[in-house]
């Protein structure tokens, strides 16, 4: 069961809570969701980012690089202890695949490298994933207990 | 050019090539389905890429969508839209069979809602390329029952090349059945190179 409040993170934005929240965020297509969270401390936070890399400095949470940079700084912010940090990724799928020519340029694999790339470039390791397919994803996670359940019109709902 | 700098005449330059379009649209799902269709007067959506969920103007949830290429002078997308509810209402009229509520709709289903899709884009797309004098190609539709938000962003995000601004033209469609009445939502996607196209062959550029 649920216990702490229920918080919507859409689509281009990231939240951060420290209380035993459940950040939610619908409609994961080819955008990735990346979660961070600190299990001893109850502290985390979901960022849904649209595209890889941010080519100005504005809307610093639609992008990959810039988010994930906000979305650390906050949780640090929060206090949140860096070592202990673990990370999962959710969506980057490739909805159209009869219509993209070039698959390797999908905005959804793109998506899911830069997050790899940056989450490694801190050092927080990734303890789960669910990327990839056709089709979209809601995550729901839960900062108590750092499960992510994952729901989707195709596959039964799962946890990871 | 950006979208968001489109001034008012050209805006309505455009919304008056998807009227007529809409239009002769409408008369052929009419005629295909035996029943009365009604068409709303188009609306021009400019909004920041990361609203494209609330672009139908509330969440719209699972919906039954149809995506078409379109080729030739101006290059974009046609992405139809109706609630699974309605898609299955369809199916039942086309097929003329009974399908309950929780029935996933079939191939066969599938095979009709594409050929509606297809009638619906060619008729909407030629009557666009006849009024400017463009040539407007549509592609086989492929059909995709998903998360609106997740088709949506999906579609601007894979094919727009902006990464700033989403533009479209939508198009509401009422289909008049005794028990309920039913609607679709056309939204035309010219790619923003296509756009200016458009707008040459209107003298509005």
């Amino acid at each position: 069961m649920i216990k702490g409040n229920k918080i919507i993170v859409k689509t281009g934005e990231y939240s951060v809570s420290d209380n035993c929240n459940v950040l939610i965020t619908h409609g994961l297509g080819s955008c990735v969701a990346v979660t961070i969270h600190d299990e001893e401390n109850k502290i985390g936070g979901m960022l849904h980012y649209l595209l890889p890399e941010s080519p100005n400095k504005e809307k610093k949470s639609k992008y990959a690089d810039t988010g994930l940079d906000l979305l650390l700084a906050r949780l640090l912010e929060l206090g949140a202890n860096r070592e202990k940090l673990k990370a999962k990724l959710f969506g980057g799928a490739m909805m159209f695949g009869d219509f993209i020519k070039d698959k390797s340029k999908s905005v959804g694999g793109r998506n899911i490298k830069k997050a790899r790339e940056v989450l490694g470039g801190y050092g927080i390791p990734i303890i789960g994933e669910d990327v990839g397919g056709n089709y979209g994803r809601s995550v729901e996670f839960d900062i108590a207990t750092g499960i992510a359940k994952i729901n989707s019109y195709i596959k039964r709902e799962k946890s990871i | 050019m950006r979208i968001q700098d489109l001034k008012e005449l050209q805006l309505d330059g455009i919304k008056e090539s998807a009227n007529i379009g809409s239009g002769h649209a409408a008369t052929a799902l009419s005629q295909m389905l035996g029943k009365e269709v009604s068409v709303e007067v188009p609306k021009i959506e400019i909004i920041p890429i990361e609203k494209t969920p609330e672009l139908l103007g509330r969440d719209a949830g699972i919906i039954v969508a149809s995506l078409t290429k379109f080729f030739g002078d101006v290059t974009g997308r046609t992405l139809i839209v109706m609630s699974d509810d309605n898609a299955k209402t369809l199916v039942k009229i086309l097929l003329n069979k009974e399908m309950s509520r929780d029935v996933v709709i079939d191939d066969m289903g599938i095979s009709s809602l594409k050929e509606v899709a297809n009638i619906l884009c060619s008729s909407y797309l030629n009557a666009i390329s006849e009024f400017l004098g463009l040539l407007l190609l549509p592609s086989v539709p492929v059909i995709i029952r998903d998360d609106f938000g997740a088709i949506i962003s999906s579609v601007y995000l894979e094919f727009s090349g902006n990464e700033e601004f989403v533009f479209c033209v939508k198009t509401i469609f009422h289909f008049k059945d005794p028990k309920k009445e039913l609607e679709a939502y056309l939204l035309l996607i010219p790619d923003t190179g296509g756009l200016t196209i458009i707008l040459k062959a209107m003298d509005l550029l």
